[in-house]
């Protein structure tokens, strides 16, 4: 739990920082700030990492199959991605850029969740 | 992915922004462009490392 701490302590030093910076050296703060950002991504993947295993080894011994876990775990991965790739960009003030990798990560997660959706439409097919 | 590197941007943008005063303040306008270049380069350089290997992590962990 020490880890939120130290994120919280690493996100407001880092804003502060990169508000220093802004008067001067505009693109240098944002840097600063995506470098804050990904520290605390960083220490929360840490976190994650404990959870998705806890989770894969609950999801075979609970005998789900893994079609039906990976998309999830992708999905979420994606997610995160997207998130924080837009967000950044929205700090720039790129909002076309940021709604574009927003998109882009939408459709990745579409073309990630097919096989759920074939293996959906497989067992619909044999109910009727 | 340490906090520390956070420090060190901020350190390299503070030096880049009294160089550039400095020079500006002399007259050398160009030359604190430069400068203000050299400082983006480097900072771009070590942030995108940092984030390639955050987005592997986050890769490698969600499988995908």
């Amino acid at each position: 739990m020490e880890i939120l701490g130290k994120a919280a302590a690493a996100a407001v030093v880092g804003s502060i920082l990169a508000l220093l910076l802004k008067k001067y050296t505009p693109e240098l703060s944002l840097l600063a700030a995506l470098a804050a950002g990904m520290a605390v991504a960083w220490m929360s993947v840490q976190v994650c990492s404990r959870v998705a295993e806890t989770l894969r080894a609950a999801a075979e011994a609970g005998g789900v199959a893994s079609v039906y876990t990976s998309p999830v775990m992708k999905c979420v991965g994606i997610g995160l991605v997207t998130e924080l790739t837009a967000q950044v960009c929205r700090d720039a003030g790129q909002g076309s850029l940021a709604s574009g990798v927003e998109v882009c990560g939408t459709f990745c997660a579409l073309y990630v969740s097919l096989p759920l959706i074939e293996s959906l439409l497989s067992v619909v097919g044999q109910l009727v | 992915m340490d906090v520390d590197l956070i420090f060190k941007i901020a350190a390299i943008g503070i030096l880049v922004a009294v160089l550039n005063i400095l020079l500006s303040r002399s007259g050398r306008e160009d030359q604190a462009l430069m400068t203000s270049i050299a400082g983006l380069v480097v900072v771009l350089v070590i942030v995108v490392q940092e984030i390639s290997d955050l987005f592997e992590l986050i890769r490698e962990l969600f499988g995908f």
